[in-house]
């Protein structure tokens, strides 16, 4: 196992290194300039121009580029934003990253629980009209476009009935002498529209694998066995049947972790949510090659991560595919 | 504590209330403002500037000795309100002593002095520095203390705009914080993540890529601010913006779509729309050299009787209703609305398809192989129109040059590109046609940075030179005699070489919360009035008191 589990890790190196290196070979063939938002449409002349490119090593041949990239890399240091200058990269993420956390952690978390429980009562009641009726609106919520109902939540909650903010993730002028009470209440009104838009727009995918795992389960032959044995249904269905669930979930479950940090593009801009994945497309408008690369950098690292935890979450859950 | 229906309902109410957080007294009239910006302020802080949005903040941080006034008469000295000058006198017509104002402070409660004069003016003459401000600070010789407060500048030579370039190139630093940091590292400096000023307002802290908030100075010698919190909100996304308005969240939001904001903000009674001229022109570049290659002449825009036939037969009036609706301005020449010249610019050419199509056919090009585009000794006259997407209503227009230049024979490709690339391709010279748009210098001599031979070096990207331009435009800036009359001249020798076609000058559109008074939009700065801004106390919200 152990033998297994280095060899499963070393493997995770690779691909994350292989990840990194594409990334940043793809970025600095990419055409556009990262100096045009630092100058907007102001007449810049080659002389100023040439003194950012020095500023930012964009001066520097591409090899050269790249060491100085690795060996800040091993320092832990990602370099400084060229939009945001002098802001390091890591300082930005770090700023970033409680944002899409946040998002992200209680969308996951509502679809993984909401989601689950309703998937197993569809199971349960399969062909009902509870079952259909939740079938057609998941699947309805599921092929609506998340910016769009964003957008029309927005404008019926927020500006035509006032009852929670339009955007943001707290009030501009929320006094810094707020408690913290205050300050978490702030946070959840504005936390409210952009977790059901996207939680509403991704539900039905867990539901639905939830519902077929839990089928597939009910035929299984212990299933039976606990029933002809008299056991309660309740006990047969949480304690047998849905643990074998669990497998199919959680592969499920890792292909879902790194929206923990990537974020979602539209919903963020739809909301002006501070978080990693506008700050993604804001470096990628900007061509502003360290935060961009800092960015895909810690989503790659979850990715494979997240990959690398749901091989051992197999392993510890299901003998059957436990290495020898 | 198990979640009872009782108590879900408790929160549940907690969450849809207001916030009552920011709930203090102050006076009537006093209040907050939060305003929506679409880019964001990164180092709003005198020699780091560059982008627009760090220029409105440095203005309400940082002053000059003097500013324009009112009409932005660059030329009239006398026009000029006072800012940490309290007076000035001009000894001959070179010369010219300012006397400080004594009430005047930094942040940090150190007075003003003659040596913050000196430090500023030698940082942003150093081309090292601040090489394009250096650029406009050339007939600048000397600038010397006379005691603690009084500077002496004199100049090179004379000229009509010599107050202007001596008060409005230079914000003030405090020499006592900044004269330590070495000049290569001053945008990393600590200096420059909270910077200290002499303005109505002082810094509070920034948030990258979220927000900036500034706190009311009440020690400003001009008189305290009313709108004690002042917080700029970075929202680049439009639609986010003008939602943030509607509900209330946001006062104020400088870049309002011109096509669909108007209406949707129209829907909110508590909202208004102001219009300030801005110093923006949006402009058809042509290029003067090939495409990709400076070394030789453009094939076909080379000519500049090419140049003034694809100019006539554009419609301005059409692009700009389908642009701005009812808010943009013509303009014939690289002159913007809020320049005090732009009375003097000629009417240009008439927009004359026919015209046009009988100049270019007199210049050689006829249709010989019947397939609608013209041609000239076996070449068609085929362009490419580089147009960033990033700004709505030039991609808006461009696909309507595109038919109005087909109807003249002239076939037009439309290049859409992100602005990282499209900037990149400026820069090189890699285009034929280039939609453009420039914020100018309040100085309408600001002109020959892009549209003089000198300017091929800096931002003159179209590579447009012609000598009998730049003398009348020398005439018109440097002449000591210099007026109308000159810039009418140098203005009508631009249009008839047609470097450009150039189609409007849009406005600032500004959506306002009704509830702040007293308040002036400055083209060249929009926000540096803000402190006289206050709040009508009948309609003030719980967030101003």
């Amino acid at each position: 196992m152990s033998r297994w589990l280095l060899r499963r890790s070393l493997q995770a190196v690779v691909t994350f290194a292989i990840a990194m290196l594409l990334l940043f070979v793809l970025l600095r063939v990419t055409p556009g300039d990262p100096l045009s938002r630092l100058t907007g449409e102001r007449a810049v002349s080659e002389r100023e121009l040439a003194q950012l490119r020095t500023r930012f090593g964009l001066n520097q041949p591409l090899g050269a580029q790249l060491r100085a990239f690795l060996g800040g890399v091993t320092r832990g240091d990602l370099g400084v934003s060229i939009e945001h200058y002098p802001e390091p990269v890591t300082r930005l993420i770090a700023a970033r990253l409680p944002a899409t956390l946040l998002l992200g952690g209680t969308v996951l978390l509502l679809n993984f629980t909401l989601g689950a429980w309703l998937g197993v009562r569809q199971a349960v009641r399969r062909g009902s009209r509870f079952d259909r009726w939740l079938t057609r609106l998941a699947l309805a919520a599921y092929a609506t476009p998340s910016f769009w109902l964003g957008l029309v939540l927005v404008a019926f909650v927020s500006i035509r009935w006032h009852l929670l903010p339009a955007a943001q993730l707290n009030d501009p002028l929320l006094s810094p002498d707020a408690g913290p009470v205050a300050r978490a209440i702030d946070m959840l009104r504005h936390l409210v529209l952009p977790v059901v838009t996207l939680s509403l727009t991704s539900i039905a995918l867990p539901m639905r694998h939830q519902r077929a795992a839990m089928l597939a389960s009910f035929r299984l032959d212990f299933v039976t066995a606990a029933r002809a044995r008299g056991l309660p249904e309740r006990r047969v269905r949480w304690r047998h049947a849905w643990r074998t669930t669990l497998v199919p979930m959680l592969t499920l479950l890792g292909l879902w972790l790194p929206i923990l940090v990537s974020g979602s593009v539209f919903v963020e801009s739809v909301f002006n949510w501070p978080g990693l994945g506008s700050l993604a497309a804001e470096a990628i408008a900007a061509r502003d090659y360290p935060v961009l690369l800092g960015t895909a950098m810690l989503v790659s690292f979850v990715v494979v991560l997240a990959g690398l935890l749901a091989d051992l979450g197999y392993a510890l859950l299901d003998p059957r595919v436990r290495p020898a | 504590m198990p979640l009872t229906a009782p108590r879900l309902l408790a929160l549940g109410l907690a969450l849809l209330l207001p916030s009552a957080a920011t709930a203090r007294q102050r006076a009537p009239d006093h209040g907050a403002i939060v305003i929506l910006l679409g880019q964001e302020p990164t180092t709003p802080v005198p020699t780091l500037l560059g982008a627009k949005a760090n220029g409105d903040v440095s203005d309400l941080l940082f002053l000059r000795l003097a500013r324009p006034g009112g009409g932005l008469v660059t030329t009239d000295e006398k026009s000029f309100e006072p800012q940490l000058a309290r007076s000035w006198k001009r000894r001959d017509s070179l010369t010219i002593a300012f006397e400080l104002d004594p009430r005047a402070k930094w942040h940090d409660g150190t007075p003003v002095t003659a040596r913050d004069v000196l430090f500023s003016f030698a940082r942003m003459r150093d081309s090292l520095i601040d090489p394009a401000r250096a650029l406009l600070l050339r007939h600048l010789a000397t600038v010397t203390a006379e005691g603690d407060r009084r500077v002496v500048l004199r100049f090179r030579r004379a000229y009509p705009e010599q107050f202007y370039d001596a008060t409005w190139h230079v914000q003030l630093l405090p020499a006592h914080l900044v004269d330590t940091i070495p000049p290569e590292r001053f945008a990393a400096s600590a200096f420059v993540r909270a910077p200290v000023g002499s303005g109505p307002y002082r810094w509070v802290r920034r948030d990258p890529g979220q927000k900036l908030e500034l706190a009311a100075n009440p020690d400003f010698f001009l008189g305290a601010p009313r709108l004690d919190r002042v917080v700029f909100l970075v929202v680049r996304d439009p639609e986010a913006a003008l939602n943030l308005l509607l509900d209330g969240s946001a006062d104020a939001y400088e870049a309002v779509p011109p096509g669909s904001g108007p209406p949707r903000l129209a829907a909110n009674p508590a909202l208004r729309i102001l219009t300030a001229p801005s110093f923006g022109v949006v402009y058809l570049l042509f290029n003067q050299r090939a495409s990709g290659d400076r070394t030789r002449p453009h094939p076909i825009l080379g000519d500049a009787g090419v140049r003034r036939a694809l100019s006539m037969a554009i419609d301005r009036a059409t692009l700009i209703r389908s642009a701005y609706g009812p808010y943009g301005l013509a303009t014939s020449a690289p002159v913007a609305q809020a320049h005090w010249t732009h009375r003097l610019v000629p009417k240009g050419p008439a927009y004359d398809p026919g015209a046009a199509r009988a100049l270019l056919q007199r210049l050689g090009w006829s249709d010989h192989d019947g397939d609608g585009v013209l041609d000239k000794d076996g070449a068609p006259l085929a362009l490419r129109l580089n147009v960033p997407t990033t700004s709505a209503p030039r991609v808006t227009m461009a696909t309507q040059v595109q038919e109005q230049l087909r109807r003249i024979g002239v076939r037009l490709e439309l290049v859409r590109l992100d602005g990282p690339v499209w900037f990149q391709r400026r820069q090189r010279g890699e285009f034929d046609l280039d939609f453009s748009a420039a914020v100018m210098d309040p100085s309408p001599s600001g002109i020959v940075q892009s549209w003089t031979c000198a300017g091929r070096a800096g931002s003159n990207y179209a590579q447009y030179c012609d000598p009998a331009v730049d003398a009348s435009l020398e005439k018109a800036i440097f002449d000591p005699r210099g007026g109308e009359r000159d810039w009418r001249a140098a203005y009508a020798a631009l249009q008839q070489d047609a470097p450009a076609a150039f189609i409007a000058s849009p406005p600032t559109l500004f959506a306002l919360q009704r509830r702040y008074r007293d308040v002036n939009l400055r083209p060249e700065s929009l926000y540096s009035d803000l402190w006289r801004w206050s709040v009508d106390p009948a309609r003030r919200l719980p967030r101003d008191r």
